[in-house]
């Protein structure tokens, strides 16, 4: 349980910040600008806020009414930023090993460490000679060998931001699964927030202007825009079940057992994929079609409906949770409303490997 | 023929170690100086850092007086320093390790302050999260990631005091084996129309100087990353 409650003057305004956060994973989102790093760096103890009390469980980190302050190297919060910052003049290995606890029984070790972040191969490396996600992986690995009681996470962001993201998440959730850290995940990705929230803090212009579940926060202005407008897509795990190259497919089952058909792939079965189908790639028919081509057809029953600048977003619950993206008219014509059952439709080409 | 003379060598070494000490002395204060200069925001910081550079824009001869009026007998630190510890300063070899030392001062704080500036802040600010105070901060990341421009500046600064002349020769004096440096020799010799001797030590200087420059080279190359 973390409580946060400070007041930080930054340039264009102030942030202002009065949240509980108790989710395994909390997602801060909002735009650019809205002050979500400051916010990180400000539980890190990088920046000082004017008054407040940040705790964690019990220990304070900062009040102003008891006159605390603990600096960063005594706050054990573990703090990835956008930009990995490695030590340039150490190797990956003497990066992860900068902050290591030499404690006899830690929970995280650096073999369980560099085996599930998958760097055992570049540990020889120098930063200057790793790739983008490369980095971002020693610096998680960096942060998580101080054994910290919270780990911040701030977005990869860059060119290849996309690419990255997709190499972060599944790791982020073995994290999760493996060593039980509280996560604080900054992101201004909608998608990101599908994938692995449980919590959601929207911040806009230094505020915290909503919290809750992903789902509940779809009605949010600030995020249904970004949801309605940037790409998004639904993001699975799912296990080869069998292949079938003579038919050009492979048949996988998701985490709830909804099973799909997608393009070939050469893996075993029992491989473990992470799947994204694109919010606008699914069709939506309001009676069960037959004689398509699609090779995925199954039911689901809308939950959510909601409507934008000429654009629907739909959540529909499937098995699994889909948002569906459509035009107006669409939705207008097909008399589409919360609680109707009708047929999901994905061509196997539509789903790509993350 | 180019052996040191029984008088040369003692010339040699008495300027040597005198440039050496009084580099190794100025080594920990400059380097902290160039540090809070670099990375703090404090009161009178300006003040101290016009201080620290006038010994470069003064004549030498005018900063070797000031020195004198300080350290003299009669001077405010030279007074004390004589009833407290009975510390002779001026006239002795002492007083040339002080000369060099306040000559060289602006040479390591400057270039060992744009060197720390070089180094990017969040790279320290994550290693304050990872655990390290500001002590290891600064040694395993400030340190290591600036220390072309530190050792740069280490070496400029003993380069200029082995030249040092205008201060040393008014605070210490050209004492022959005790206060007489390579430079002070050099222009005793030519005064005097020993034209040949003195050619002699200036090939010594240049030998010494052609050193110390190819010993902070050689330094540099072994280092094994460059972190640029």
């Amino acid at each position: 349980m973390i409580r946060a409650r400070f007041r930080l003057p930054l340039a264009a305004f102030s942030l202002k910040v009065d949240v509980f956060l108790s989710a395994p994973v909390t997602i801060l989102f909002g735009p650019s600008g809205a002050g979500k790093t400051s916010f990180l760096e400000t539980l890190a103890g990088l920046r000082r806020p004017d008054e407040g009390d940040i705790r964690i469980e019990e220990s304070v980190l900062f009040s102003s009414s008891l006159g605390i302050r603990l600096p960063p190297e005594e706050r054990q919060i573990g703090y990835v930023p956008q930009e990995a910052l490695l030590f340039p003049h150490l190797t990956a290995e003497g990066n992860i090993r900068y902050g290591m606890r030499s404690a006899e029984q830690v929970p995280v070790s650096l073999d369980s460490v560099t085996q599930i972040l998958e760097i055992a191969p570049l540990l020889a490396r120098y930063p200057q000679t790793l790739s983008g996600g490369e980095r971002q992986r020693v610096a998680l690995a960096r942060a998580l060998m101080t054994q910290p009681r919270l780990l911040l996470m701030d977005e990869p962001l860059s060119a290849v931001q996309a690419d990255l993201r997709h190499r972060i998440l599944p790791y982020l959730k073995r994290i999760r699964e493996q060593f039980h850290i509280p996560i604080v995940y900054v992101t201004h990705d909608p998608g990101d927030v599908m994938a692995l929230g449980e919590e959601v803090v929207v911040m806009e212009e230094g505020r915290v202007t909503a919290q809750g579940s992903p789902v509940t926060l779809l009605h949010q202005p600030v995020f249904l825009r970004r949801v309605l407008q940037g790409p998004l897509d639904n993001s699975f795990a799912a296990e080869v079940v069998h292949n079938k190259p003579d038919l050009g497919v492979t048949q996988v089952r998701t985490e709830k057992g909804l099973m799909l058909l997608i393009p070939n792939q050469k893996e075993d079965p029992r491989t473990s994929l992470r799947l994204g189908i694109p919010a606008e790639d699914i069709l939506i028919a309001v009676s069960a079609p037959e004689g398509l081509s699609a090779r995925n057809i199954f039911p689901g029953k809308i939950d959510q409906m909601e409507a934008a600048a000429g654009t629907v977003l739909l959540r529909v619950e499937a098995l699994e949770t889909f948002l569906v993206r459509l035009s107006g008219s669409a939705a207008e014509n097909l008399h589409l409303h919360v609680g109707q059952t009708v047929h999901l439709i994905v061509k196997s080409h539509s789903i790509h490997l993350l | 023929m180019m052996v040191p003379t029984p008088e040369e060598w003692s010339v040699i070494r008495l300027t040597l170690g005198t440039a050496l000490l009084s580099t190794v002395l100025i080594l920990p204060v400059g380097t902290a100086l160039a540090w809070a200069l670099a990375r703090g925001r404090w009161w009178g910081k300006s003040l101290v850092e016009t201080v620290v550079a006038l010994p470069l824009v003064m004549p030498p001869v005018a900063t070797g007086l000031l020195l004198l009026e300080l350290l003299g007998r009669r001077g405010l630190l030279g007074s004390f320093l004589e009833r407290s510890l009975g510390l002779d300063i001026v006239f002795t070899w002492r007083a040339v390790v002080v000369a060099q030392a306040v000559m060289s001062f602006p040479f390591l704080v400057r270039s060992a302050r744009i060197a720390f500036e070089t180094v990017n802040p969040r790279l320290e600010q994550i290693a304050r999260t990872l655990g390290a105070g500001p002590f290891r901060t600064f040694f395993t990341i400030t340190l290591p990631l600036s220390l072309r421009g530190v050792v740069s500046g280490v070496i400029l600064a003993f380069a200029r005091a082995l030249g040092e002349f205008g201060a040393t020769i008014l605070l210490a004096g050209n004492i022959p084996g005790k206060t007489t440096t390579l430079s002070l020799s050099i222009y005793s010799l030519v005064q005097l129309g020993h034209d040949s001797q003195a050619y002699r030590l200036l090939a010594f200087s240049v030998l010494i100087a052609f050193g110390a420059v190819w010993a902070s080279e050689r330094l540099m190359r072994s280092r094994p990353t460059d972190p640029s």
